[in-house]
Parts: C-alpha cells; sequence; structure tokens
C-alpha cells in the first residue's frame, strides 16, 4: 500500500507500459500467468508503489468484455478469493468459523463480478453451499472442472 | 555549557536545601529518574534531588521498569509501517503492529496514572477544611475546584477511547488496519496527555493559592481569586481545544502548549514574588514564608521557573542534548531513553506527531521561557525520535508540511448505511464518522468512477457498492450477523485494493 500514489498520472498508460515490459500483451494474459494471485498482488508485481488493485481489476473486466470473455474472468476471480480467504482449499467440516471464510470469499466474488452477472455468480454460490465440493479443493484456474460446471462459458 | 551545568547545579543546590524539611508530605518520589549528574562537589544534597528529573510533566512522561526491557529491541522493526507488503500476519509488520500497540498500551496507562494523581490532589484540596481563623479553597474559591473536575470528565473519555480503539485493533486481525486503528488513538492520547499537563498545572496553582490564603493574611483574597481567574482564561482556550478531540485543533494546541506553558510559569513566578513581598512587608515568620516557597517545590512548572533567590533564570540558554541516557538539559535528564523510544515508536508508526513529541520534551526539558511560539528540537533529539520526512508525511493532520491536510474528507463505511454499521458496533468511538480519510480529487473519483476507462456504464469497481456488495453478501452467506472486527477486515483488503492509506481522520456525518 501507497499513499494514493497509484492514482497520479496517467495510471492506465502506466499500467500497460508495466504489462508489456514483463513480456505480455495483454492484461489478462499477465493475470492468467498467476491464477491464484490476488489483485492487490497483481498489482504490486506490476508496479509496488504505483499501481492499484482494483485498477488491474478494471482493466481486466475492460479487456474481457471486449473479448468476449467476462464469464471466464469471473470465473477466474473466484479462484484468486478463495485462494486468499481458504489458502488450504475447501474446509472439511462447515463449523462456523469456516462458513465465515467461506461467505467472506464469496461475498468477495460477488463483489468483484460484473453486474451482468451478479445473479449467475449468487446461484453458483447457493450451488456451491447447497451441494459443497470435496474438502481441500482448491481450483487453480478458471478452467477447473468443477468451477466450470457451476459456471459454465455463454458467450458466444 | 559547562558554566551553565554549574550554574544549574548550583541554583538546584539552592532550591533543593530550601526544600529539604520543608517537603515531608511530598510522596513524589519516583524510582525511575536517574541520579543527576551533578558534580561529586555538590554531593552534600543528597535529599531529593533524584526525585526532580520526573516531577515534572505528566507522569506520563515518566518511565517504568518494563521500558529498560522494551529499550534492548532491535531499533529498525518499526520500520515496515504502512507497507503494503506485510499482509501476511507474520512478518516485520506485525510484530512492529504488536510494538505499537504496546507503546500506546503503556502511554496509555501513563497518562491515566498522572490523571489518577491530579484527581487525588484535586479531591485533597477540596477536603482540606479551613483552619480556625485562616482560609482555605472554599467558598467563591470552589469554582476552580469545580473547573478541575470538569475537565477530569472529557479526559476520562479520551482516555476510554483509546482504550477501546487498542482493545478493538488488537483484535482486528489485520496487521495494517490494526495499525489505522492505533493511528485513530493518537489525537485521543495526545489531548489527555496535555490535558492532564494543564490540569497538573492548574492544580500547581490551587496549591499556591491555598498556601497563600492560609500562611498570608495580608495578602488580597479579591486579587488571588482575580489571578487565579486570569490563569483559567489562559488555559480555557487551550483546554476546549483539546476536549475537542479533533485531530487539527488537538494538533494546534498542543504545538502551542510551550508558548502556554511560558506564559504560565511567568503567572505563577509574579504570584509568588508578590506573595513574598507582601508576607515580607508584613514580616511573616520563616516558617510561613517556606510553606508558599515550598509549593515551588512540588510543582510542575518547577524545571521552568527562575530561580529565587537568585531570580536567574537558570534553564535560559541552556540546550537540550541527546544522551545515552536520554534527552539532556545541562547535567540533567529531561526525559530518559526509554522514553525517547516509546516515543519513537508512535512517532514511526504515525500515532503522535513529531511537533507534538517536540513540545513535550521542550515542556519537560524547562523550554519554555523563551520568546518562541515554536521552537524546534536539536538535530540528535529529533534523530533519535526517529524524525525524517516520511515519518512528518504519515501523521497527516499535522499542520506543517503534509501536503494532504487540505485534500477532502471521505466516509469509508458508506453513511448511506449507518445505521447497519451501528447495529454492527460502530458506536462511540468507532462510529463510522471516525473513519474518514482525505483523498485527492482525483483519486475520489476513481473510486467511485473507475477513472478513464469509458467503460459506458456504470463501474463495477466504485468504492460503495463494492465494499456493500461484499459485506451484504458475507454476512448472508454466514448467516449471521458480521462483527465488527470482521467488518474491518473486510474493508481492509479494499482499502489495500484501492490503495487507500489508513489513516483515519474524524470527519462530520450528513
Amino acid at each position: 500500500m501507497t499513499d494514493g500514489r497509484s492514482w497520479k498520472g496517467n495510471w492506465k498508460a502506466r499500467l500497460y507500459e508495466r504489462v508489456r515490459e514483463r513480456g505480455y500483451d495483454s492484461l489478462t494474459a499477465f493475470a492468467e500467468a498467476r491464477p491464484t494471485a490476488s489483485l492487490v498482488a497483481l498489482a504490486e508485481e506490476l508496479g509496488r508503489d504505483d499501481i492499484a488493485g482494483v485498477q488491474v481489476f478494471g482493466g481486466l473486466v475492460a479487456e474481457a468484455e471486449r473479448s468476449k470473455q467476462l464469464t471466464r474472468l469471473v470465473r477466474g476471480q473466484f479462484v484468486r478469493e478463495l485462494y486468499a480467504c481458504l489458502p488450504t482449499g475447501w474446509p472439511s467440516v462447515l463449523d462456523d468459523d469456516a462458513r465465515l471464510e467461506v461467505a467472506i470469499a464469496l461475498g468477495h466474488w460477488f463483489a468483484h463480478t460484473p453486474e451482468i452477472h451478479k445473479e449467475r455468480v449468487d446461484r453458483a454460490s447457493d450451488a456451491l453451499l447447497a451441494h459443497p465440493p470435496p474438502p481441500g479443493w482448491q481450483p487453480l484456474g478458471p478452467d477447473d472442472e468443477l468451477l466450470r460446471t457451476l459456471l459454465p462459458d455463454e458467450e458466444a | 555549557m559547562r558554566a551553565d551545568a554549574l550554574l544549574l547545579a548550583v541554583v538546584l543546590l539552592a532550591t533543593g536545601c530550601a526544600s529539604v524539611s520543608q517537603a515531608p508530605g511530598r510522596g513524589r518520589s519516583l524510582s525511575y529518574a536517574p541520579r543527576e549528574a551533578s558534580s561529586p562537589a555538590w554531593v552534600e544534597t543528597p535529599s531529593d534531588e533524584p526525585s526532580r528529573a520526573g516531577d515534572l510533566l505528566p507522569r506520563a512522561f515518566s518511565g517504568s521498569e518494563q521500558r529498560l526491557l522494551r529499550r534492548q529491541q532491535p531499533r529498525d522493526d518499526v520500520t515496515a509501517v504502512g507497507d503494503g507488503s506485510v499482509e501476511g500476519a507474520v512478518g516485520g509488520g506485525a510484530r512492529s503492529a504488536a510494538s505499537t500497540r504496546q507503546a500506546v498500551v503503556e502511554a496509555t496507562d501513563e497518562v491515566k496514572g498522572s490523571l489518577t494523581r491530579v484527581e487525588a490532589a484535586f479531591s485533597k484540596l477540596a477536603a482540606r477544611p479551613p483552619a480556625l481563623g485562616e482560609w482555605g479553597l472554599t467558598g467563591v474559591f470552589t469554582r476552580y475546584l469545580d473547573q478541575g473536575s470538569k475537565q477530569v470528565t472529557w479526559l476520562h473519555g479520551a482516555l476510554g477511547s483509546a482504550t477501546a480503539l487498542t482493545d478493538a485493533a488488537s483484535e482486528v486481525g489485520d496487521t495494517d488496519m490494526e495499525l489505522g486503528l492505533l493511528r485513530m488513538t493518537g489525537p485521543k492520547l495526545q489531548a489527555a496527555w496535555f490535558g492532564t499537563h494543564l490540569l497538573a498545572t492548574w492544580v500547581d496553582f490551587l496549591h499556591l493559592a491555598d498556601a497563600v490564603l492560609r500562611n498570608c493574611p495580608m495578602c488580597s483574597v479579591e486579587k488571588l481569586f482575580t489571578d487565579l481567574h486570569r490563569v483559567q482564561g489562559m488555559m480555557e482556550p487551550t483546554l476546549t481545544d483539546l476536549a475537542s478531540l479533533d485531530p487539527e485543533r488537538v494538533e494546534a494546541a498542543t504545538t502551542a502548549m510551550p508558548e502556554l506553558m511560558g506564559k504560565l510559569t511567568r503567572e505563577f513566578d509574579t504570584l509568588q514574588r508578590e506573595t513574598r513581598a507582601t508576607m515580607k512587608l508584613g514580616g511573616q515568620i520563616i516558617a510561613a514564608m517556606q510553606a508558599v516557597e515550598m509549593v515551588t517545590m512540588i510543582s510542575t512548572l518547577k524545571m521552568s521557573l527562575p530561580r529565587v533567590p537568585p531570580s536567574a533564570p537558570a534553564t535560559l540558554g541552556v540546550g537540550l542534548v541527546m544522551s545515552s541516557g536520554g534527552v539532556m538539559v545541562g547535567s540533567r535528564i529531561a526525559v530518559s531513553a526509554e522514553w525517547v523510544e516509546m516515543m519513537r515508536r508512535l512517532v514511526q508508526a504515525g500515532v503522535i506527531s513529531v511537533p507534538a513529541v517536540s513540545a513535550a520534551v521542550l515542556i519537560q526539558g524547562g523550554q519554555v521561557m523563551m520568546a518562541q511560539a515554536y521552537q524546534d528540537l536539536p538535530k540528535g533529539v529529533r534523530d533519535a525520535l526517529g524524525d525524517g520526512p516520511e515519518v512528518r508525511g504519515m501523521h497527516e493532520t499535522g499542520r506543517a508540511g503534509a501536503g494532504m491536510s487540505d485534500a477532502p474528507k471521505h466516509h469509508v463505511l458508506p453513511q448511506e448505511h449507518r445505521e447497519w454499521f451501528e447495529q454492527r458496533g460502530f458506536k462511540g468511538a468507532m462510529d463510522i464518522d471516525q473513519f474518514c480519510v482525505r483523498l485527492e480529487q482525483a483519486h475520489h473519483e476513481a473510486i467511485h468512477g473507475g477513472g478513464n476507462w469509458q467503460l459506458g456504464r456504470m463501474w463495477p469497481g466504485e468504492w460503495n457498492r463494492m465494499i456493500m456488495d461484499a459485506l451484504f453478501k458475507a454476512e448472508a452467506r454466514a448467516g449471521r450477523m458480521l462483527t465488527r472486527n470482521t467488518i474491518l477486515r473486510i474493508v481492509a483488503a479494499y482499502l489495500k485494493e484501492y490503495d487507500i492509506p489508513m489513516n483515519f481522520i474524524p470527519g462530520r456525518g450528513r
């Protein structure tokens, strides 16, 4: 975290310049190469003091909309949130504490979902809690099989 | 320098002698204060010299044994403060948060201790019955005692808030948020600190008045009443600013404290000198004279008061010097190295500002008789406090230097959901108005509007929506009300994601 330096100057240009410097031609490619990293971690890798996580998020959404890969992005975001909140994977027993962590992860996921997908994310979350995945389940990318059944690609 | 030290020693000797037989009831011994480093030639006054150094300022500033332990810890373990990479709970960040919390707890405890002593002094004064044929602080003077208890109420409130925040900080489970909460204690701690010191000074004036009333039948009661009224008037604006607990007002009042203490010292000295003259005129017996003199010995103002006789302003021109034992004034330790270390931690974490600590050191060192309103500390002392541009920048409420101090304040927790937050424990010292941040216009627009992404529709990352979506959804999925700590932990994640520093200041609700 810095003192708001991320928002100074042309940060969008700065963001893409850093992505190119690291050898990627899109933010999506950069992010997919780090599928479990949080938005904050991605931002820190791009610019320790002058890139914010939400800027990465905004860029990813913009790219996904253009390439009609929003559902994939939403799945990818689930992976990041779950990894951050439940580093050892899906809890074996859903007691109060474990349920709270799952709930927080699902809350973060929902918050990071563009409006048009919020309802689907809600249904997927319902399904996940109604039929919990095996203990230790930890999707490592947007192509995880279970994750794809929960939130299949819709876009043409 | 040597001559100054010698002069100081002579003066200390003079005053020390005067107080030997007259100070049985002072009970203000302070175990921590190192022995005066006065030259062996003067050891014929072993009596109460050691207690001198700690008598000044709120006992808040005096030390305790624990601090000796803390002092031995590595000096650089707080440098990671505010560093986003310390997200993990085990890094230097967590340790630094713990040591900052420890420093806040100790500072709070010390102010509490001073306040307790001040309160005790008030009740003792109030309880003293007017002896036969004598006056005491009764009748019209009771209003001056009441003035004290009025202040005590808000001081306790401020300390209570600081404690509540410190407790919350220990439970929040996010290092950056913990430091953010600890920084919120700063203005409260600072206000209580200096408020208690002013109150202790007021007690000195009341002691003096009491002594005058009892021992100087020829002194004018009306004049004394007026004098006290004037002194009270001098303290009032500062006390009001401190009681507001508004970071900026507290900071301004704090940095002006040395000047105020200078004025109060002058008042005290004048009052005492006039009394002495009147008593001499009336041929008062020595014992009565000494009773009035004695008040000086136990006074908070002792270090800054000009010594009489001879009326040489001993501390004038004696600079503050950093030594291994602490900050020295001549041969006397004004504040201990342990105290400096505690302050360094608070300064580095952004809890207390450098100007506030400077003011405390100046007062403690008796450097209040200079004409300047604000005098900076010598570099050696500032270095010991860990002063530096980044430290000054962190304490954004400071008037000087911080470029953000004019940027508008914004609520971190959306005001339209005030009630929701209230129901989950955001009340009192932790209501949502306490969680405001200063943001540059561009930054503020960006977090609400997504900057220049030009998505052509509502930005999915809009701050209020983002955090309320996360909170509402988490609560619904958890199936129970979120606690305040969980909410703060969730919000902390977004503050990091949006690059909003956790420097919370109070703002006005709508």
